[in-house]
């Protein structure tokens, strides 16, 4: 599995007094970790990404998860929502899937003696929304979720209709199986914060899914927030991640950060120049900035830091670099690029 | 230490102690900056010291090198700078570059946190701590490359040398001179820069380059006194042209005549300060000090040029090292001949290992250097004789001599009332035998081979008769 560990200390680093900024770090940290205790209940392993996937919700964005099939990635997902106390649809995307099927469709119906059309709301109407394999649907319906993504809304028949807050897509795609498949665009693409890499469970891992899965030793996920609760709770918490300073020092770093991954950018190092088509946009520097927000709060402090940049440089930028064939033909990795342009900046 | 000394020792917030880290670091950055500045700064007072870069030009390099000096420290020691130091000191994960950098006036929910944590990190810390020792790698760059520019300088050739201010103002007037139409004032100009030469000529010493300094100063100022006595000679008219003209030279400022004083000026000057520094080297060369006070004495007494001066051939004869070197009194009440005998103190100085005269400039600086020549013998060019005339490409202020040999002459005497005819004295006869012309003369055995003995044309005959 990718590290994607922020190193964060579970010990109280921070100041010890009561004022009230400082309580609010404590309860995002306590919830945060209660959510996270909850899931690792159920799914083995895959701390990081569990972690990485609370990141997004709490900053506000939404999450591709890539990894073979069988490694917990629906599962994960269940579980979140599960804790969290909020609203969970799964969507299986198919060839055949038409993005009614997704949004929702006017429906005729008889109502006193009268037909009328009426809205019949699709699975995306939910906080939680599990795209499981999104790249086996068409492009038309891929990008019927597009708008549901970023507007946060769906037009159907002329009429919109607001999506509940809060609103999180997951999404996820199997990397062997592109026969059939139709690769997300890059538009699409840009609108998930973070994309994530679940790796094979290690040989404890595996004995622990053993004894969890064979036995009669089911584990159930304890809910963290209740649902009169988690809707308030969940917008103190994204509110919170807003308000941690970020020194403008830092901020000049993403910036660099982002012109440096960019092919036409100013500082760009030489492997950008060299396979990269299309680099990172504004949208990726906004997830930099808010996942080393969340970082910091995890470590108790009210502002970022370099080390939490860094923790999120990779899931926020490997699914915003397109390479091109140069890069395919020589298995250049994305990851590798963006560890090339870390290396290149120096530090703020 | 009590807890009022420490409350003054140590900053209690940490805007304080990001504020007097900044101070300390900005102290510390001018004195790593005045360390690694000091070697070129001291390489700079040396070359002026040598007298390789004037001084104007040292002096604006360090007013340079003192304002970049202060620019830079001011840059390096801004407090994010600093802020960023004591959070890699403390591994505050940027807690205090974000208090620094942050404006305060901006609503920020989460700043007490932030400056909590800061104060929890320790701000009872002395600034110092956050301030290491002075990098020693710049500092031995320093040294190396001033030491380095140092010699590059030093050895350089005189042309690459700057200007000083008082060359500058030479070289501005002599380009003025020769500008002009009046072949006396491009003449003039022509000498003014073969001064800056002899100035700029390492190989000289100080009191060389004094003496034919004051040759040039010597003939401006018999030039400059051919001409009044030629007005005073003149007519009441011929008086007031000459005062219409000083009137005009006096009202337009840079004319031939103005320009002469400048450059009379900026001659002296150069000559006295030549003087002064000849005079505080020269301690240990006392005979050769003694002979010139001596010699500028008598120069002094004699009035300058004399002789066939303001001619052209006065330069030609002096530079032929004739023994009657410009501004030296004339050898009067002697024959021609006696007056071109190499002195004995010449032949002393060349016995004694002076620098021969081959390579260099002949001997201007009056010591006897210059040999004389008039009885040497005529054919043999590798006699000591020989010595005396200068090789292919010397000699910036005379005609090129190559291949120059003596030839001895007959001065024809005129028999007094027998105008229509000229009789020849014998051979043995003339008195004086002196050196005649400095082309060269055609081998023995060639076409128009000059015999050694033969007889002085008439037309030269004023030349020589004036000595007598």
């Amino acid at each position: 599995m990718t590290s994607l560990d922020p190193g964060r200390n579970e010990q109280s680093v921070g100041p010890s007094i009561d004022s009230p900024a400082a309580e609010r770090v404590q309860r995002f940290r306590e919830t945060f970790s209660a959510i996270e205790r909850s899931v690792a209940g159920v799914i083995v392993g895959h701390e990081a990404a569990v972690q990485k996937v609370l990141a997004a919700f709490f900053a506000g964005g939404h999450v591709l998860l890539e990894g073979v099939p069988g490694l917990g990635k629906t599962l994960m997902v269940r579980s979140v929502s599960q804790a969290l106390g909020l609203t969970f649809k799964r969507i299986q995307f198919t060839p055949d899937l038409m993005p009614s099927d997704i949004t929702g469709a006017q429906i005729l119906t008889e109502r006193d003696g009268e037909r009328e059309f009426q809205f019949r709301r699709g699975p995306i109407f939910a906080n939680i929304v599990l795209a499981d394999e999104i790249n086996r649907a068409t492009p038309k319906t891929q990008s019927a979720v597009l708008e549901a993504m970023e507007e946060r809304q769906v037009t159907s028949f002329g009429e919109t209709h607001s999506l509940p807050d809060p609103f999180f897509v997951l999404a996820t795609q199997n990397p062997i199986e592109l026969e059939g498949t139709y690769p997300l665009p890059e538009a699409q693409l840009d609108r998930f914060l973070f994309k994530l890499v679940v790796e094979p469970p290690s040989r404890a891992e595996l004995k622990e899914i053993l004894k969890r899965t064979t036995t009669d030793a089911a584990q159930q996920v304890s809910i963290v927030l209740d649902t009169a609760a988690a809707l308030d709770a969940i917008a103190e918490m994204r509110l919170l991640v807003r308000q941690v300073m970020l020194a403008p020092p830092l901020e000049d770093y993403i910036v660099s950060l982002i012109h440096a991954a960019s092919p036409n950018g100013a500082g760009r190092v030489s492997s950008v120049q060299t396979y990269v088509r299309y680099g990172p946009g504004p949208r990726a520097a906004q997830a930099v900035a808010l996942g080393a927000k969340v970082n910091a709060l995890l470590d108790g402090r009210g502002h970022t830091s370099f080390e939490d940049i860094a923790d999120t440089v990779l899931p926020a930028l490997r699914h915003r670099l397109i390479l091109n064939f140069q890069a395919e033909a020589e298995n250049v990795t994305a990851e590798q690029i963006v560890a090339d342009v870390t290396r290149s900046l120096p530090r703020p | 230490m009590s807890p009022a000394q420490q409350a003054t020792e140590f900053p209690r917030s940490p805007y304080a102690l990001i504020r007097k880290t900044a101070l300390t670091l900005q102290r510390h950055e001018r004195l790593t900056l005045f360390c690694i500045v000091l070697p070129p700064l001291g390489a700079l007072c040396g070359l002026w010291w040598i007298e390789r870069l004037p001084a104007e030009l040292v002096a604006a390099a360090m007013i340079a090198f003192g304002l970049f000096t202060l620019r830079l420290s001011a840059i390096s020691a801004a407090e994010p700078v600093a802020a960023s130091r004591i959070d890699r000191t403390l591994a505050a994960k940027d807690v205090f570059l974000t208090l620094a950098t942050c404006e305060r006036t901006e609503p920020q929910p989460l700043r007490s946190l932030v400056e909590a944590e800061a104060e929890s990190r320790g701000t009872n810390v002395e600034a110092r701590r956050f301030v290491g020792p002075i990098r020693g790698a710049p500092l031995a760059r320093s040294l190396l490359y001033s030491a380095l520019g140092f010699l590059l300088l030093a050895m350089a050739p005189a042309e690459l040398r700057p200007l000083t201010a008082s060359e500058s103002r030479l070289v501005a007037i002599a380009r003025e001179l020769e500008s002009r139409s009046d072949l006396h004032d491009q003449a003039l100009g022509e000498n003014l820069h073969d001064v800056l030469h002899i100035l700029r000529d390492r190989t000289l010493r100080e009191m060389e380059k004094a003496t034919k300094v004051r040759e040039v100063l010597a003939k401006l100022e018999s030039e400059g006194g051919e001409a009044q006595g030629a007005s005073g000679k003149g007519t009441k008219q011929g008086s007031e042209t000459a005062k219409q003209g000083e009137k005009g030279g006096a009202e337009n400022g840079p004319n031939g005549q103005g320009l002469r004083g400048q450059a009379q000026k900026e001659l002296e000057e150069i000559a006295n300060s030549l003087t002064r520094s000849s005079t505080s080297e020269g301690s240990s060369e006392p005979s050769e000090n003694g002979k010139s006070s001596d010699h500028e004495k008598k120069r002094k007494e004699g009035g300058g040029i004399q002789g066939p001066g303001g001619k052209p051939g006065t330069k030609e004869r002096s530079d032929r090292g004739d023994g009657n070197r410009p501004g030296e009194p004339p050898l009067e009440g002697k024959q021609p001949g006696e007056s071109l005998q190499p002195t004995t103190g010449g032949r002393e100085h060349r016995g004694a290992g002076e620098r021969p005269s081959q390579g260099r400039s002949p001997d201007l600086s009056g010591t006897g250097n210059s040999q004389g020549g008039g009885e040497q013998p005529l054919a043999d060019s590798n006699s000591p004789a020989a010595e005396r005339f200068y090789k292919p490409g010397d000699g910036r202020q005379s005609p090129r001599i190559a291949n120059g040999r003596y030839v001895r002459v007959r001065v024809p005497e005129e028999s007094p009332g027998k105008g229509a005819t000229e009789v020849v004295q014998k051979p043995g006869n003339t008195a004086p035998e002196t050196s005649y012309g400095n082309a060269p003369l055609p081998g023995p055995g060639s076409p128009g081979e000059v015999r050694e003995m033969q007889p002085l044309p008439l037309e030269y005959r004023d030349v020589l008769g004036s000595r007598s």
